[in-house]
């Protein structure tokens, strides 16, 4: 019998290795594959850790090595949504807590999604919990779902130089709102640097997809500003 | 007019001739103005300048007359041309939605493999913005076709338009998962490309030439390029030849160079460095494609000051020059904001640096 480290290194691979997969049978390989390590008693949260999250990573670190595309992190998120639907009924009590709960959406008067939903995709593969309210959002928008959801991250995109003044905008609405205090902020999108970012006050810069994981993760940890 | 005879013209003529394969005696150089940057410069929304063409066409000609008068210069972006957004193609199948001060936007039409199969093509007289885009077109004609040489049109690649009918995670999911989806959706987005296109040409005659911006196309891996992207675009380029058609994309693209010759078209516009290895480019592209890039218009044009300015254009030149095929531009287009004393000082960099071509 395959041992406990066996089983999560199969769908670590599995889920990897993006070039290898079969659409045919992949629903029936990813439920094979997580029943297997669920089976063998290997707890819901280590499947999730120890082969999902870490394949996801792995997706990322060949994405920033060029080896993968915006194509293929958009189908690996797609594979973690598979694997999520097979254990999310399994994860009961604290294991089913999640990393944190982000607000997510692009900025009022930029219709851009592309790099809103590579990141929420892989946020929500990484564990966290994800409220996109989605384009051309009005600062109240960002407000009010924060509020609603008790959300831990509030992460702004925007695409344009155009729109880019909007994300003080937010983060200025977030302070007089009383929420500054208590959320973390990510921003990204083409025009936004990390020089910008520390100008407008928000607490990471997030570059792409992966680093977007990278800084939520890292700033849920540490202390707001 | 000095537009009206743009063949007197010796950066137009050089432009051309690079386009063509053929040598020149120095470096030709034109730079991606569009819609934001225009509208901006000339102190309109993007809005007015889309729905108004008196507003559009005076927004490029004060950018024409700021910057390629000042320069004597011809170039592809200095040409007058429609402008009709991002949404040209979609118009015609989905609602848009117009922000005040921005490029419009139409929800994907296509959410179910069932959807795809009930795509039907559109009337292009009738539908869509297509019937104001033509007008748009005969006006400026009427109006301006006689001091202006009216062009380029500025379509969407397949992948691109793909991504706007089935929404972007479902197109490049279909790649993997239901390919044969994906294939129907770019057979469709290809057809109503050139169906559109055809309305064009028989307006603009034999000016007719297209920039086709295609984004999308780098989000694919090689593999899926090769299967999903070249096939479809090398179509719009097949239907249209023209020396001056022009492939637009900014997303990533050193995995699809290999492609870029079999495309049909004989410029190419890439991203700055971060989405393409110029020298690859240089590499693969020499004697079969113009490249046409790369100076980084956003962290570099619109960030820095003159020393950047000047050192990324020696970088191109370094990289890219040596034999000739290079027209030097801008990776990706020039956001509002840029300061137009760095543009100033871009072209008297190209001016500086263009003045000879490198030997091999």
């Amino acid at each position: 019998l395959p041992t406990d480290e066996e089983l999560l290194q199969r769908l670590y691979e599995y889920v990897a290795n993006l070039e290898d997969i079969d659409p045919d049978s992949m629903q029936v390989t990813m439920k094979s594959l997580v029943e297997d390590a669920l089976q063998a008693g290997i707890p819901p949260i280590r499947v999730l850790e120890d082969a999902l999250a870490k394949a996801l990573d792995k997706i990322g670190a060949r994405y920033e090595a060029k080896e993968y595309f915006i194509s293929d992190l958009i189908f690996g998120a797609h594979l973690m949504g598979a694997a999520m639907e097979i254990l999310e009924p399994q994860l009961t009590g604290a294991q089913a807590e999640s990393k944190g709960v982000v607000v997510l959406g692009t900025v009022r008067g930029d219709l851009h999604d592309i790099g809103k939903d590579i990141v929420g995709a892989m946020l929500k593969g990484a564990g966290f919990q994800v409220f996109d309210i989605g384009i051309d959002q009005p600062t109240e928008a960002f407000v009010d779902k924060t509020k609603e959801t008790q959300a831990d991250i509030v992460a702004i995109s925007a695409l344009l130089t155009s729109t880019t003044p909007e994300i003080p905008k937010v983060i200025e609405a977030l302070r007089a709102a009383g929420l500054r205090d208590i959320v973390k902020i990510l921003v990204g999108g083409r025009p936004v640097t990390e020089e910008f970012a520390q100008e407008v006050g928000a607490d990471a810069y997030g570059e792409n997809g992966p680093d977007a994981v990278t800084q939520a993760l890292k700033v849920i940890g540490s202390e707001v500003k | 007019m000095m537009f009206r005879h743009i063949e007197e013209d010796q950066n137009f003529q050089r432009v051309l001739t690079v386009a063509k394969g053929e040598e020149t005696d120095r470096i030709p150089y034109d730079v991606c103005f569009t819609s934001d940057f225009i509208s901006s410069f000339y102190g309109i929304r993007e809005r007015e300048y889309y729905i108004f063409p008196e507003k559009m066409v005076a927004a490029q000609q004060a950018v024409i007359k700021r910057f390629f008068t000042k320069y004597h210069l011809s170039t592809i972006f200095s040409l007058l041309r429609p402008d009709p957004s991002v949404v040209a193609e979609i118009s015609a199948l989905a609602p848009l939605r117009w922000p005040p001060d921005g490029s419009p936007f139409a929800q994907p039409i296509a959410k179910t493999p069932e959807d795809v199969d009930d795509l039907q093509l559109p009337d292009f007289e009738r539908d869509g913005l297509f019937p104001y885009i033509y007008e748009i077109v005969d006006w400026m004609i009427d109006n301006y076709g006689d001091d202006y040489f009216i062009g380029p049109c500025q379509p969407r690649g397949a992948p691109q338009l793909a991504t706007m009918v089935r929404g972007t995670n479902e197109f490049l999911v279909d790649l993997r998962m239901q390919p044969d989806v994906a294939h129907k959706v770019l057979d469709y987005c290809t057809k109503v490309i050139i169906g559109f296109l055809k309305g064009l040409k028989a307006r603009l005659g034999k000016n007719f030439f297209i920039v086709v911006a295609d984004d999308a196309g780098g989000f694919l891996n090689t593999k899926q390029y090769e299967e999903f992207g070249l096939p479809y675009n090398a179509r719009i380029f097949e239907w249209f030849d023209h020396p001056l058609n022009l492939y637009h994309c900014d997303a990533d693209t050193t995995q699809i160079l290999e492609f870029i010759p079999k495309l049909g078209c004989h410029i190419f516009n890439m991203g700055d460095k971060k989405t393409c290895d110029l020298a690859k480019a240089k590499e693969i592209l020499h004697d079969k494609v113009a490249i046409y890039g790369n100076v980084p218009p956003y962290d570099v044009l619109q960030l820095k000051g003159p020393p950047e300015i000047e050192a990324a254009v020696k970088e191109v030149v370094d990289q890219a020059g040596k034999g000739g095929g290079l027209i030097l531009s801008t990776g990706g287009v020039i956001s509002r904001g840029t300061p137009p004393e760095n543009l100033d000082t871009l072209f008297n960099a190209f001016e500086k640096y263009g003045s000879t071509i490198p030997s091999d």
